[in-house]
Order: C-alpha cells, then structure tokens, then sequence
C-alpha cells in the first residue's frame, strides 16, 4: 500500500519529517513528494510541433505560389505571416506563464499526494467495516479429544475412517504362488469355456495362458480376453483386455504412411469392441446393415467372440482400405501425375477405385488412350468387326478397384444350441467380408478373372498399392501392344491379297515385330518382372528405319521412338504419328500408313530441295481449287520450280496412293490467293516401271524421248505388276527426278507452244512411230510420250514466202531432260531439204552457235535451250537460213550468167562474189535487231524499218592480191547497194549494176585522188552517189555532171544544171537493152526525185567538149593516165578497153572476151550517152575542160 | 484480510505522522496554502540532490528567456514580413526573400530550444490561452484549489487525533494478536 507512483523519480523535498521522529543515528531522509504529471504537456513539444508547422505551411506555401498571380501571392504570405504571428504569439504567452511552471508543478505533486492520502483515509474505513462484518460468524471447531487420546495412549490412529484407510493404505499384495494358481484355474475356465460353450469363429486362432486367451487373426488385428466377475464361470461375460490392430504397411516408400491410431481411439476401439461383444445383434450378418432389426430376438452369450470377430474384422477391412486409399493419394504426388491417374472412394470408404491411364480433365469425351484388346478367345484374323468396334467405343475407362466384398454365405441365422469346438466352421460361414481388387479389364470381359486374380491380388502383410498398379498396367499395356500387332497383322493378312492397290501402303510382316522392354523403359517395374506380354512394337518405316511403340505405363500415352535415333530429339513426323495414336490408337494401321506416307513425304521434300526445287507444305489456293485435289487427299507437298514459279509440281496421297499432278497457278490481281489455271495428273507408277524398263534393258532408243500428242493417260494402261515389297512405297529420288524432269519439260512445252502461236507459227502434234520395244517398256514409254509430243511446224508459217518447196519437214521436239537434272531442256528443230534442193558444195557443220547443216542427210538441226525467247531465237537462225538460200537459189539458177562475176562461197549464212577479178561482194543476211537503241541522253531511237524487219547486208572488198591501193570502188554505192538487193530482191539486177558501174567509178576514184585542190583547201572534184546507178560529180560547186546507167552497155551524162527530164522529149529512145526485161526495173532510169539544193552553173561549151572527142581517135592524155593506173599494178583490162597498143579501137575485149562493146558516143544537147568503154574517157574530158574553166576563173 | 487491513492502517500513521506537521504548518501558518507550504519547502532544503534541482531550474529559466527573446524576434519579422507584403513593391522582393529567410533561420533556432527545455505545462494553461483568456487566472484558480484541498485533509487528521484513534487502533491490535 504504498504510494502510488513513488519511484517516479525525485522531484522535490516536500516536508521534513519531524525531529522527534527522525532517529539519530538513521540518516537524513528527506520524504519526497511523487510526481504528478496526469495533464502536463511537454513545452518542448509545443515549440516543436508550432515550428514544424510553420516551416511545412511555408514549404507548402513556397509550392503554392509560383502558378499564382502577384496579388494572390501577396495574399497567401499576407494571411502566412498574420496567422503565425498570432500562433507564435500565444506561444510567446505560454512560454512567459512557463516562468511559473516550476511552482504549479509542485502544487500538482502537492494535490496528488492530497488525493492519495484522501483514498486512504476512505479505504481504512471501509476495511474496517469489512472487518467487522465478517469476524461477526467466525467459529472454531471444537478439539477431538478421545481421538488424542487413542493416538497418545495406543499409538495407532484406531479410528481412522475407513473412506480414508481405502484410498491411502496399500493392501498386502498376494504371493506369487497364489497367482499362479488362480491364473492356472482362470485358464482352465477359459479353456473349458472356449471349448464347449463358445462359438470361435474360424480365422480366430487363439492360445490361451496368464488367465487370458489371446486371440489373433494375421494383418488384421490381435486380441486379448479374459473373464472376470462374479457368477458361473459360463455366464461371466468376456471382457476385452487388450486389442492390438496388425493392419499395416509394410516397406516401400510407404513405411511411413502408416494409420497410427491413437491411445483415445484404441480405448474407444475397445469400447466398442467390447460393447459389441455384449450386444444383442446376431453375428455374421450383413457388413454393411450391422444394426439388428428392431425386434429381434435376444442373441445368445455364445455368440459374442463371433460378433467381436465381425466388428474387428470390419475395421482390420476399413483400415486396410484407408491404407490403399492414403498410399494412392500418395501416388498421385509421386510421379503418377499428369493427372493420369484419378483416385476415388466411395462415400462408406469401402471401395477405392485408381483410374489409370485417365485422359485430360477438362475433355469429356471417353478417353482413347489406348485400344481395348479384343477378347482372346473371339480374336479371329479377319479386321475388327462391327461389334467389337461397338466395344472399343463403349468402354469408358481403366480402372483398378479395391474394395470390401461380401462372400455369400448361409443365409439362415446360426442356431442358437450351437457351441463349443466341434461345430463345423463352414456352418458359420467365415470370414464374410474379405478384400477383393477388381480390374476394369476383367470388368470388360477382356481377361480372365482367374488369370488377373493371380497377379493382382491385395497382400496385406506387404501392402504396396503401387506395385499392384504397375502389375496391373503392365499387363494392360501388354495386352494392348498385343492388339497392336494382331491388328497389323490381320490387316497384313487382309491386304496379301491385294497388294498391288494397296501401293505404298504395303506392309509384310517382317516389317512388323514385338519385343520386349529396354531396361530404361522398364519404369519402376520392380516386381513386376516376368510380366506376360512383349511391351514394345517395333515397326519398319522404310529400309532400315525402324520405329518402336510402346505405351508408357504411367501415363497410358503410346510412345513412339525411331530407334537408334533416341539422342535427337522427336521427329516431328513420328511425333505427329504418336499424337494421333494417343488421340485414337484404333486406327493404327492408318496411323501407321499414313505415318510411313509422311516419312516419305518429307524424304520427297528434301529430295525437292536437292533437285533445286521449292518445297511448300501449303499454297494460298481458293477453297474451289484446293478440291481438285480429291476431297481425301493429304499430305499434300508442293514444288516450286524457280524458274518457273507458276508451276508446281504436287505430291500427295490419296486413299494411301501417291498421287502426282503438275499445277500452274496464277496469283490474283491484288490478292493474296492463287487461282489454279491448269492441272495435270501425272502417273508416277506408269514413269517408275517406264524406268525400271529403261534401265533394265538400256538402249539409245528408249533415252532419245519422243513427244506425243495426248496429255492425257489413260487408265488401261495400269496393269497390275509385279510388287516388289518396299519398292512401291516410295517416289525415290530418281524416280522425282525424272517426274521433276517431265514435268519441266511440259511447262517448257507449253512455253514452246505458246511462243509458237505467239510468233504465229503453225504447227501440229506427230504420231511418233511405232516403238519396237519390249512390252513393258512399251506401255510406258506409250503413256509418258503423250506426256512431250513431237510438233511439226508448217515452214510456210515461220518466215512468209521464201521457203515453199525446200523442206520435206520441219519437225520440232524438247530433248534432254530425261538425262541432264536439273538442267532445262532443249527445244530442236530438224528441217530437212528436199532432195535434190540442197545447195551443192556445202559441207556438213555447224554454222551457228545453235545450227548444225548434216549434208549426207540433207538436214538442218537448230538447238536451243528451251530458255527465255528461243522460239525467236529460232526464227531469226531459220531467217537468216532461209534468205540465203533465196539468194542461192537464185545463183544456181541457169539464167544468171555473167563473164565478169565468179562465184567464191556459197553457204547457207553468205555468198560471195568475185567481180573482174578484183574485187569481191559478200551478201548476208542481217536478222532484225531487237535491241533498243537509245541515245546517249537515253532517248529511244526508233530502229529504222530495215532493222526491224532483217535485211540483206553488202560487204566490199578486193580479192586479195597484195595490191593494197586498189579500193573496191563500190565502197561509197554500198548502202544504194544494199537497199537495192533489199528491195527488189534480185541478184542478178546487183550483179549487172555492179558491171555496169565498176569503170565509171574507178574514173571517177583516180579523177578524185588526181584533182587538185582550190585556194581555200578544197577538192575541185567531190562524188556525190545519188542512187545505185546514179553519181554526181560537182566540179568546185559551180558545175555538176550527172552520171546515170544508162541501160547494161550505156551510160548517160548530162550537166546537172538542167532538169533531168528534159532530155526525154526531144531524145531518141535509149537503146532497147540486151537482156531479159525482167532484169530492167524501173528504178533504173528513174531520175533522182529530189533535186540538189545547190544551183549548178551550166558547164560552159559542154557540146564543143563532146564534140571534140573523137571516137575513132585515142586520146594520148587519158591513155597515159590509164597507164599510169595500170603501173600500180590492176589489171584494166576487165573495165576499159585499152587500146594502147594500136588494136582495133571499135571492139574492146571484156573480161574473157565473150562480149564486144563498141566504142559509142551519143551526144545530147546539156549531155550524151556513151558506151561503158567510151565513159572513162569522155568523162576525163570533160573533168579536164572544167579543170581547166575553173582554174582560168 | 486481517493483515492487509492492519497494514493499512499502519500505512495511514506513518503517513500522517510524517506529513502531518507540515501540512499542519502550511495549512496554519501560511496564507497562501499548499503553494507556500511548497515554498517553505524549497527554501528549508540544503541537501545537494535540491542544489541540483536548483540548477536545473536555473538552467530552465535562462533557457526560458531566451526563447521568450526570440519569439519575440520572429514575431516582429513575422509582422515586418506582413507589412513588406502587405505594400508589396516590385523593388521590395528581395527584401521578402531576405525576411523569408530570416524567418526560416529563426524556426530554427527555436527548434534547436526544444531540446534544452524541460519543462512541463497543463493542458488547461493552452486552452486558456488559446480561448484569448490570461492563464494567470487559471494559475489562481489552481492555488486556491490546492488550498482547499489541503485544508480539507488537515480537518481529516485533526478529527482523528481528536477522536484517540490511535490509542483505539493499538488496542485492537493487541487484540486480534492474542485472539490468532
């Protein structure tokens, strides 16, 4: 009862104590009065929270201000500055009033310490009134005398009650012989009890000793009676001493999963046991309806060890049941999961049900893990029957189920007299209840009951729940790849018969084998070793590429592995194939089939990639387009030729064939999808035999292809063949190669034909000859050259007008894609001359880069690649070929004879002539040049219409004879020349033109070297070439000369000043010419149409010149200038008679001297018309007189 | 019971008898009550535990003008920072700045005071002040009450004595120690 608050610390002394209380010797203690701080503040904390308030509103204040006007802010620090002043001033206030603080705090301790005292004084009073309330009752009780007395005088407590005497002083333990002897009489009661009054049930073996029969059924539970109390040893009623439940698992990785039962629920055990034991229900009834019918009678003592079995029976059960059920949930945490496996019990805990092998949860539909075996007994070879498949479909799930089954027993009540160990144990029907493990297979009817009972039986001495499930998915899995194989093998059987259609899907059944386990797939399978059935299937792909299933028992998912392939990852082929098995495993052999056809596939798609193809596994095709394929059709891989990107070539399968088509597609304008403009079904079958055929029997003839007409095949021809096992399965690379081969060769076909068309060319398809091969090859070789037909063009339609009658034929063909890969194909033509049109002397060989002349055969071969523009390559060689031999025709005509001009060349590209001797002319033709010609700034020069359409080409020289000065004098006529040969077309007008003009214009060359120059630097004398037959000679630009062939022996000259028609009216006609009038056109004395621009002075005393030329007489001057020509070393005698030597001047030898010319002078008024001899030197005459005007002005 | 009630009793003596005399003299002699009782107190001591406490308070009050001195300065840079705004020139920013400043370092160091104060005030001292009413009178009001309530514990003893508890109580005592 101290004050309260004393050890607040010392503040202050508040009063002495008294001196005549304080001892001297005790020291001084100054009393002190507590503390008092109920409603005191800190005034440090005041200072505190005031300044922190003012430097926060003033930091806020800074944040506020800035986006406010100045008035506002004049506002906000005005309104700042006033309210803190006024909060610091009451500060100011407190703090001055602080100065009495000291002394308010001491009446604050002095008021505490009043109120205290106060309390105390109230509390005193009321204690003293508690006080004296209740000591008013208080009592004593009195002394116990006598008992004193007894103990002093006797020294043992002789009254002590009995009630205690119980409870705390310790009875005499009896002697162990006594014990031994009431045990031994207690088990000699007990034995005589069991013996002739009790019912023991069967299972119950018991011993009996220590004055207790212990009872003991193995892994159930263990039990210990005994009898006690008072009565006739045949009424005492059994009374449980101990129970002791044996249910438990043992080893594995479950020993510590046990269902330890506790001290409270043992007792209650026993409770109950032993309250069964006294009940009234009659025993062995039904498990599950143990409450008795109310109503029934009484049941006998005797019968109550039967009951206790029942009731701990009934528990060993359910206990055991708990165990499965508690080790299963633990599977499912124990590498059981995928929820694969699904664990069950039922509401009474009396069935556990593992559903293995169980599919997704959120799909509904039954799961199909794996196919139901069919029953053994019904498995017969011929395919799955309706039923069966029923069957498949129907069941739902695998399952494994452990759970209390009740035997049936006698259904009678056990009769009441019976008793005692003589009674027959089958009479009482035990054990009722037992545990049995039912498998969804032997539900199903698919194994036998006895056979599955053998393996999967419940041990509870050793009770591993796991081990029963892998036995049981063991042999499940079993069970399944044994279906698997027979199935294969059913379907082998099946399609023996049939192979040849079944095509790729051919299997045999070496192609199929069971085997047993790796030991890495063996998971877990401790003691399940020596299990029935093989567990993997191995399956051959394809020569030595083998595939193995198997399931994986955990899951119930089939596997599927290449074997030897187990490092690499899966194939996503096989991995297909294994989703669509664990999808639904009924189909294998489809699966299977169709696994193989995609192994083959892909084979095809790299093969692709190595014949330079572009594989694709889908196109952008219409829906509309896509269905030309089959409506069945899968797998469907597409080939890109790059050269040709519209066309693909398309491999598939189909109701399990290979089928092959060759599509062209076209890509919509602005669209994404492809639209199918052709498609060709190819028969790779047909082309495999036709190759087989070739290669077993390899001759020239079956490689050298020929093309026929039809595209399409026609059906018949499929025969059944030989099969060679495996062989048919696959397209092999060489057999794609030659399909890519022949499908290439189409698409060049169709390139060629259209090309044709669009050059105009007409053709048509060739019956090839009748093949004398052998039959096989035959029917092939028939079906696959409808693929590539021979053309024949119609020559008429390649070049107009030129090469009617030449050709027997001119046939056309795509060769060499059979044996070069990978190469275009070559487009060949073959023409071959008419016999006896060939031109004579020409030698075999080639002529052009892609023309080859056969002279024996009398055929011409143009090869090309079947590439870009050839069929126009073709038509500018055969252009080129035809023109020429217009012109060779035209020489080998017996018309055409000249003494001057020899024939040097002819061949099918040029001919070349020699003219007098020395000079040569070489005519070609000059196909049409498609190039554009641009200009340097890049402006397109239309060609001129002489290189669009091909022309004839001139080339001049001289025959070479080391006299380097003589220049063809033809050079500066060349291009009048050409468009002459071009236009008319006629050799032998050229050739009278080139006689004809030959003298003339070497005068006309040695007058040009010969002339001097005027005082500016300029020639007197230029040549002005007007047309083929037609020189102007200008004189100083003041005069002019018009030289004109006048007919084949006569030239005309006239001064140029005056029209040129004026010489007609008032002329004598021109003599009429020697030759045919064929060779005389018009363009020959057509005048120049266009006059010079240049205004000509008349030659001044023209007529006196000619006048003064004396036919008769030579001319000294000219001759000595022809002399001085011939020193430089050309013969004249081919162009002008020289006469020099005094012959007769009249006839002038020509050439060989077949023709006379006379000496011929006509003269004209502005002109005259002379002889071709006389022209030389008339015209130095008159190049002289006007020399000689011009000098003198 | 009957130990814990005889302790209480005890304790109520023992109490009386120490502090009796100088409430006695408080309560008699001075005017002023228990404030001069607690004077008569202060000035009576000499031991050095009340030298220290003089010191301290010593301390206190010098610390205590101090921080009257400056709230005194704020208060006028509060109420020069006012009339500066209040006619705000342009040229005048500076000088708010410059007082801003100031007033901020003044917040300090009347911060810096709050560590050195030990003191303590009533609750009632602030409502007073802070209802604008002067808190001298609540110091008045207190120091009557204080007298008053010593006079009324004085009157408590002096009934006791008068009626010879004391001697009663011993009695009792005696009593109840022969009855255990």
């Amino acid at each position: 009862m101290e004050p309260n608050g004393a050890t607040k610390g010392v503040s202050l002394p508040t009063a002495s104590a008294p001196p005549a209380a304080s001892s001297a010797s005790a020291p001084e203690v100054v009393p002190v009065l507590p503390q008092n701080m109920a409603g005191m503040v800190p005034l440090s904390a005041i200072i505190h929270r005031i300044t922190n308030e003012a430097f926060a509103d003033l930091t806020n204040l800074s944040e506020l201000l800035p986006p406010l006007s100045d008035s506002d802010k004049k506002l906000h620090i005005l309104e700042y500055a006033l309210s803190k002043r006024e909060q610091f001033i009451k500060l100011l206030v407190l703090t001055k009033w602080a100065k009495s603080a000291n002394k308010f705090q001491q009446c604050q301790n002095i008021v505490g310490f009043l109120r205290h005292e106060n309390e105390l004084f109230t509390r005193a009073v009321g204690g003293l009134f508690e006080t004296y309330r209740l000591f008013g009752r208080a009592r004593v009780r009195n002394f116990d005398i006598p008992t004193a007395i007894d103990v002093l005088t006797t020294g043992t407590y002789q009254r002590m009650p009995s009630r205690i005497k119980q409870v705390y002083v310790e009875e005499e333990r009896p002697s162990g012989t006594d014990m031994a002897a009431t045990l031994e009489k207690l088990d000699d009661v007990i034995r005589m009890r069991l013996l002739c009054d009790e019912l023991v049930p069967p299972p119950m073996k018991y011993t009996i000793g220590k004055g207790k029969a212990k009872f003991v059924v193995p892994n159930e539970f263990e039990v210990t009676l005994t009898v006690s109390g008072p009565g006739s040893p045949q009424e005492i009623p059994w009374r449980i001493v101990g129970i002791n439940i044996l249910v438990k698992p043992v080893g594995g990785s479950f020993q510590g999963l046990g269902t330890s039962l506790s001290e409270g629920q043992m007792r209650a055990i026993t409770a109950f046991a032993q309250k069964e034991m006294e009940s009234s229900n009659p025993a062995n009834g039904s498990q599950f309806g143990t409450v008795a019918a109310p109503g029934s009678t009484v049941a006998p003592a005797n019968q109550s060890l039967l009951r206790l079995y029942d009731y701990l029976h009934m528990l060993a059960l359910q206990l055991l049941i708990e165990l499965v059920y508690i080790q299963a949930l633990n599977l499912l945490r124990s590498g059981w999961t995928d929820n694969r496996l699904r664990v069950e019990v039922n509401a009474a805990r009396s069935v556990v049900r593992l559903v293995y092998w169980n599919s997704a949860p959120q799909s509904t539909q039954p799961p199909a893990s794996a196919p139901a075996p069919k029953r053994r007994a019904s498995a017969s070879p011929s395919t799955p029957s309706s039923t069966q498949r029923d069957l498949l479909q129907g069941y739902t799930e695998h399952y494994l189920e452990i759970r209390i089954e009740e035997r049936p027993g006698p259904k009678s009540k056990i009769p009441e007299g019976l008793a005692g160990a003589l009674v027959d144990p089958k009479v009482l029907g035990y054990p009722k209840a037992y545990i049995k493990v039912v498998w969804s297979q032997v539900v199903k009817g698919v194994v036998a009951e006895q056979e599955s009972d053998a393996v999967l039986e419940l041990n509870p001495s050793n009770l591993r729940i796991e081990q029963l499930l892998l036995k049981a998915v063991n042999m499940h899995a079993g069970q399944v790849m044994q279906e698997f194989y027979d199935r294969l093998c059913s379907h082998i059987d099946n399609m023996k018969t049939q192979v040849e259609q079944m095509d790729g899907a051919y299997i045999s059944k070496d192609d199929v084998q069971l085997t047993t386990l790796d030991f890495e797939e063996q998971q877990g399978a401790t003691g399940t070793a020596g299990l029935s059935g093989p567990q993997a299937l191995l399956v051959r792909l394809k020569c030595d590429r083998w595939i193995r299933v198997r399931i994986d028992v955990r899951t119930g998912r089939v596997v599927v592995r290449e074997v030897g392939r187990t490092g690499e990852g899966i194939d996503p082929v096989i991995a297909a194939f294994q989703a669509r098995l664990n999808e639904s495993a009924n189909n294998i052999v489809d699966a299977l089939i169709s696994l193989r056809f995609s192994m083959a596939i892909v084979e095809l798609e790299s093969q692709g990639i190595l014949l330079g193809l572009q594989p694709y596994r889908r196109l952008a095709l219409a829906k509309q387009d896509a269905s030309q394929f089959g409506t069945n059709i899968h797998q469907l891989l597409f080939l890109q030729y790059p050269q040709h990107p519209q066309h693909y070539l398309v491999v598939g399968v189909m109701n399990q064939k290979f089928c092959v088509w060759l599509i062209e597609v076209e890509r919509e304008v602005g669209g994404v999808w492809l639209t199918l403009k052709s498609i060709q079904t190819l028969q790779w079958q047909a082309l495999k035999r036709w190759k087989a055929g070739i290669e077993s029997d390899y001759s020239p003839k079956s490689t050298t292809v020929k093309k026929r007409k039809s595209v399409q095949f026609d059906i018949e021809d499929e025969e059944p063949q030989e099969a060679h096992s495996g062989d048919q399965l696959t397209i092999d690379g060489d057999v794609l190669s030659k399909l890519e081969a022949l499908c290439r060769v189409r698409i060049c076909l169709n390139a060629a034909k259209t090309q044709l068309r669009e050059h105009g060319i007409a053709f048509h398809y060739l019956k090839p000859p009748p093949m004398t091969h052998d039959a096989d090859a035959e029917q092939g070789h028939s079906s696959w050259a409808k693929m590539v037909p021979l053309l024949r063009l119609e020559p008429g339609s390649i070049s107009t007008g030129v090469a009617e009658g030449l050709f027997l034929y001119v046939g056309a063909k795509l060769t060499g894609w059979w044996d070069s890969q990978r190469e275009t194909c070559n487009f060949i033509v073959q023409a071959k001359f008419v016999p006896g049109t060939t031109p004579s002397g020409m030698a075999s060989g080639p002529l052009d880069a892609g023309v080859h002349y056969a002279a024996k055969t009398g055929t011409l071969t143009f090869t090309y690649k079947a590439r870009g523009m050839f069929v126009q390559q073709f038509k500018d060689d055969w252009e080129k070929i035809v023109r020429m031999l217009k012109i060779i025709r035209q020489l080998h005509a017996p018309t055409l004879s000249n003494p001057h001009i020899q024939f040097q060349t002819c061949h099918l590209h040029h001919v070349k002539l020699s003219y007098f001797g020395r000079y040569t002319l070489t005519l070609k033709w000059t196909p049409a040049s498609a190039k554009e010609k641009r200009s340097s700034t890049g402006v397109l020069i239309p060609a001129a219409p002489r290189f669009r359409q091909g022309a004839y080409e001139i080339e001049l020289s001289e025959v070479e004879s080391g006299k380097a000065q003589v220049v063809n004098p033809h050079h500066r006529m060349k291009y009048f020349l050409q468009d002459m040969i071009n236009s008319e077309g006629d050799l032998h007008s050229l050739m009278n033109t080139l006689v004809q003009t030959c003298s003339i214009l070497e005068v006309l060359d040695r007058l040009e070297s010969s002339v001097k120059e005027d005082s500016m630097g300029m020639k007197l004398l230029s040549v002005v070439p007007r047309a083929a037959h037609h020189v102007r000679v200008v004189y100083g630009s003041k005069y002019a000369l018009d030289i004109r062939a006048y007919s084949r022996t006569h030239l005309s000259m006239f001064d140029a000043s005056f029209p040129s028609e004026s010489y007609g009216s008032s002329l004598p006609p021109p003599p009429a010419p020697a030759i045919s009038p064929l060779l005389v056109t018009t363009g020959r004395l057509v005048p120049p149409t266009t006059k010079g621009h240049l205004h000509y002075g008349p030659i001044p005393n023209l007529q006196g010149v000619i006048g003064g030329i004396d036919v008769e007489k030579a001319d000294g001057e000219y001759d000595e200038l022809q002399s001085r020509i011939a020193a430089t070393g050309v013969g004249m005698d081919g162009i002008i008679g020289t006469s020099g030597g005094g012959d007769k001047a009249g006839a002038v030898a020509v050439g060989r001297g077949v023709h006379q010319e006379a000496h011929d002078l006509l003269p004209l008024p502005n002109g005259l018309i002379c002889s071709r001899s006389m022209s030389g030197r008339v015209l130095y005459r008159i190049a002289k007189h006007v020399e000689g005007l011009l000098q003198s002005s | 019971m009957a130990p814990q009630t005889t302790g209480a009793t005890a304790s109520v003596t023992a109490i009386t008898s120490t502090a009796g005399p100088g409430m006695n003299a408080a309560g008699g002699g001075a005017t002023a009550g228990g404030a001069g009782a607690a004077a008569a107190s202060t000035s009576a001591s000499t031991s050095s535990q009340s030298e220290a406490i003089d010191a301290a308070s010593a301390h206190n009050e010098q610390t205590r003008q101090d921080l009257e001195l400056k709230l005194q300065e704020l208060i006028e840079c509060l109420l020069e920072l006012s009339i500066t705004v209040y006619d705000f020139q342009a040229e005048s920013n500076t000088l708010v700045h410059q007082k801003i400043q100031e007033l901020i370092s003044q917040l300090t160091d009347i911060e810096g005071f709050k560590d050195k104060l030990d003191m303590m005030v009533p609750w009632e001292v602030l409502s007073y002040i802070e209802d604008g009413k002067n808190p001298d009178l609540f110091s008045k009001s207190f120091v009557e009450a204080v007298a008053g309530e010593n006079q009324f514990t004085n009157g408590k003893i002096t009934a006791l004595k008068a009626s010879q508890l004391r001697q009663k109580s011993q009695e009792i005592n005696e009593d109840f120690c022969n009855r255990m």
